[in-house]
């Protein structure tokens, strides 16, 4: 074999590394992405209908609903909806086996009419975009509005 | 006749130190890409794992047949064992039943996760499902009409941690 059979032979075998290796970081990459948009949403729904199951109480407290089972606590979250009325802002710290992954939310709501009423919950994450568009330091966020019955 | 050799002046291959400054150049090279293939691939098998592994699998049947059973139960009754062990609801077998006339039982026997599903009068067990198995832990809460649950499934090499609420839809 002479040496530029060589050489070709290590170049095409580089390049498939390459490839593979951009493949799995790009799969892993989106795969984390989807996971934790996934838990986002997890968490909204999960605080949404807890919230609900108290017929979306004023009074409703995550902490000592769901305390005991995620690690919640007071903190600061993004931005509630325009017209709605903030109940608290909530850290949660989320282990699902492979890491904590931290999310700020924020509880609100508003009375629709009589007896009906909004419930929304606002899930945010850091983002872990690395495209080089600036959007590096945004957090991306997820928004879900249930309505309840508040007799 | 005189015969002289001449040692050619034209190098026809590498030196030693050539050779071994070549190999050691390659061996490092060698190691670099080495450690980014291994750490790509422990990256790759964590990131399969967290998305296709059995108990993250299992989780995904626990999620939806716990919303599922809570949410087509009634609102008027929920049952929780005092130590959050077990929670039974209620619902009505089709749409043409006037009374609630079926329940729906989470417990843990076992590791195993089952759902009992039975008629209320007289009381008879119909079936009984099992969700999922490797479970460590399960409790069960209740927030006035919504019904809480944390689930820890553990296979030995990986632990996945479910709280899920879900509240009952019928009256």
């Amino acid at each position: 074999m002479t040496l530029a059979e060589t050489m070709v032979a290590i170049t095409i075998l580089l390049i498939a590394l390459i490839g593979t290796s951009t493949f799995r970081y790009n799969a892993t990459l989106d795969g984390r992405k989807a996971d934790a948009q996934t838990t986002a949403a997890r968490i909204a729904l999960m605080f949404c209908e807890s919230w609900q199951g108290i017929n979306g109480d004023k009074t409703y407290d995550p902490v000592n609903h769901l305390g005991s089972d995620l690690k919640v606590a007071k903190g600061t979250g993004p931005a509630n909806p325009d017209d709605f009325t903030p109940l608290g802002s909530y850290t949660v710290a989320f282990d699902d086996g492979a890491g904590v992954d931290n999310y700020t939310m924020t509880l609100s709501w508003k009375d629709v009419k009589p007896g009906l009423r909004a419930l929304n919950v606002i899930v945010a994450w850091a983002s872990r975009e690395h495209e080089g568009d600036g959007n590096d330091a945004i957090d991306k966020s997820f928004s879900l509005t249930v309505y309840s019955q508040t007799y | 006749m005189i015969i002289t050799q001449k040692r050619s002046r034209a190098r026809k291959g590498f030196t030693l130190v050539e050779l071994m400054i070549a190999t050691v150049i390659l061996v490092i090279v060698g190691l670099a890409i080495g450690v980014v293939v291994v750490d790509g691939q422990t990256t790759w098998n964590t990131m399969y794992d967290r998305i296709n592994s059995d108990v993250v699998t299992d989780s995904y049947v626990v999620r939806k047949k716990f919303d599922a059973v809570i949410r087509n139960a009634s609102s008027s009754k929920l049952i929780l064992a005092g130590d959050g062990s077990w929670i039974e609801v209620y619902y009505y077998a089709d749409a043409s039943s006037t009374v609630v006339d079926r329940y729906a039982r989470f417990y843990v026997s076992g590791s195993d996760l089952n759902v009992e599903y039975g008629q209320l009068s007289p009381r008879a067990t119909i079936d009984v499902e099992t969700v999922c198995g490797n479970v460590s832990e399960c409790t069960f809460k209740q927030a006035g009409t919504s019904a809480q649950m944390k689930l820890i499934l553990d296979n030995g090499t990986q632990s996945q941690t479910i709280v899920t609420s879900a509240v009952a839809h019928n009256k």
